[in-house]
């Protein structure tokens, strides 16, 4: 009888589960609140407002002087960067669940994670893809060589009071050697402009020079051609050359673009197999713990 | 268009980790044992690592600068120590750093000096420092 009446405990705790996956655990609650009062950190919520903000607008470059100017815009990133005691899984010490439960509880959190995973990277293609449309679709003559270390530069820059043009391309490019490109990465990110962490990485130190030189002969040309159209003697052919750039980098990033898709739509796919593989694995334990219920069952029958 | 995908880099090397708040300043303090020790480059490859791990920590930022101030590289310094005083805008070491970094350009002296006034009006360590440093400076 009173396997039985353990059966029925263990049936209303599957349904307990049931219900947590639907709706907030409702037992978790007091529990977390207990642990943040109790001197935890809580983990960080994410709101909108702590997101890293871009800035929003370039400091005055006839700023008076005293101290160089400050993008009020350039808040850097919230909370302290490390990690806190996660309370996502507090539940599993709670002495008063069922194994049950737990697992219920802790495949609904897993789950959450892994769709949260999922809609990022999701909406990272998104991103992707509209990038890649806006680059091929757009017909406009743009800047060769795209978004450079050196544009990074210039956009972080003036966030830090300093401009680029007043330092001189020579020291510039003696700064970035000098700064390893996971610092120059670090410091965009702390400076809350994280985008740009991934061009200033590629900033290593063999690199940088040959970026930067490319860069500075890229925009000596423009000043070139800028030059050449002012006269107005060859603007047709200013114009075709122009063209024929940024044809020749739309070339190369949608060739570039082809296996970066791939990448993406693999690690999708690893996304939602490692999914699958959860829902497996607790599948395969509910109907394990059953078989060894209904064998008992069946022993005192 | 890649300026709009925001919200990525959140969260930290550190964080990932699992790296603790007390466990950075262990490695930071570590750090600036083998600067006061003279061991620079050591001290640079330490804080060069805390610095990625966790881009927020403005001590690791406020450190390196004086590794690259030591390594004879102002600009990299200044990068450095504007990141620290953007960070942690209301601490003395960080604006320190920041007017130190100041210094060596002589369009931004001025405005390092001022900073270091302000600092020196102040009490502790830093004011000493910053009242040391203008006076070296001839102020």
């Amino acid at each position: 009888m009173s396997m039985i009446s353990s059966v029925t405990s263990a049936a209303a705790n599957l349904a307990t589960g049931f219900e947590a996956i639907t709706t907030p655990p409702p037992r978790a609650t007091p529990l977390l609140s207990a642990k943040g009062a109790g001197g935890a950190k809580p983990a960080p919520i994410k709101t909108p407002a702590s997101k890293p903000a871009a800035p929003k607008a370039a400091p005055k470059p006839g700023a008076a002087k005293p101290a160089p100017p400050r993008t009020p815009a350039a808040k850097p990133a919230a909370g302290t960067g490390y990690a806190s005691a996660g309370t996502d899984f507090a539940f599993l010490k709670d002495p008063t669940l069922s194994v049950e439960e737990k697992l219920f509880r802790f495949m609904c959190a897993i789950a959450k994670r892994n769709d949260d995973a999922v809609v990022k990277k999701m909406e990272e293609m998104k991103g992707e893809a509209a990038r890649a449309a806006a680059r091929s679709g757009s017909t406009a003559p743009k800047k060769s060589g795209g978004f450079t270390v050196w544009s990074a530069l210039k956009t972080i820059f003036p966030v830090l009071g300093f401009t680029a043009k007043a330092l001189g391309d020579a020291k510039v490019k003696s700064m970035v050697s000098q700064l390893s490109g996971p610092v120059l990465a670090a410091g965009a990110s702390a400076l809350g402009l994280p985008m740009l962490a991934p061009l200033a990485l590629s900033a290593a130190p063999d690199l940088t020079g040959a970026i930067l030189d490319m860069k500075l002969g890229d925009e000596a040309s423009e000043v070139g051609r800028t030059g050449s159209r002012s006269t107005g003697g060859s603007s047709g052919s200013s114009g075709s050359g122009g063209s024929t750039t940024s044809s020749g980098s739309a070339t190369s990033s949608g060739a570039a673009s082809g296996p970066n898709e791939q990448v993406q739509l693999m690690e999708l796919q690893r996304l939602i197999d490692k999914q699958k593989e959860m829902f497996a694995m607790v599948s395969n334990i509910l109907r394990a713990q059953h078989d060894t219920r209904m064998s008992i069952i069946g022993n005192v029958r | 268009m890649g300026l709009e995908t925001e919200g990525q880099g959140e969260g930290t090397l550190a964080e990932a980790v699992g790296l603790t708040e007390e466990l950075g300043e262990t490695i930071a303090g570590l750090a600036e044992r083998e600067l006061a020790a003279g061991r620079v480059e050591a001290a640079r490859v330490i804080l060069e690592g805390l610095v990625v791990s966790n881009p927020r920590e403005a001590r690791g930022w406020i450190l390196l600068a004086r590794v690259h101030r030591g390594l004879g590289q102002p600009l990299a310094a200044r990068f450095c120590a504007e990141v620290a005083a953007i960070l942690a805008p209301e601490l003395p070491e960080a604006l320190l750093a920041r007017a130190e970094g100041l210094l060596p350009f002589e369009e931004e002296r001025s405005g390092g000096l001022e900073l270091l006034g302000r600092l020196a009006a102040g009490e502790g360590a830093v004011a000493v420092r910053a009242a040391a440093l203008r006076t070296a400076a001839g102020v």
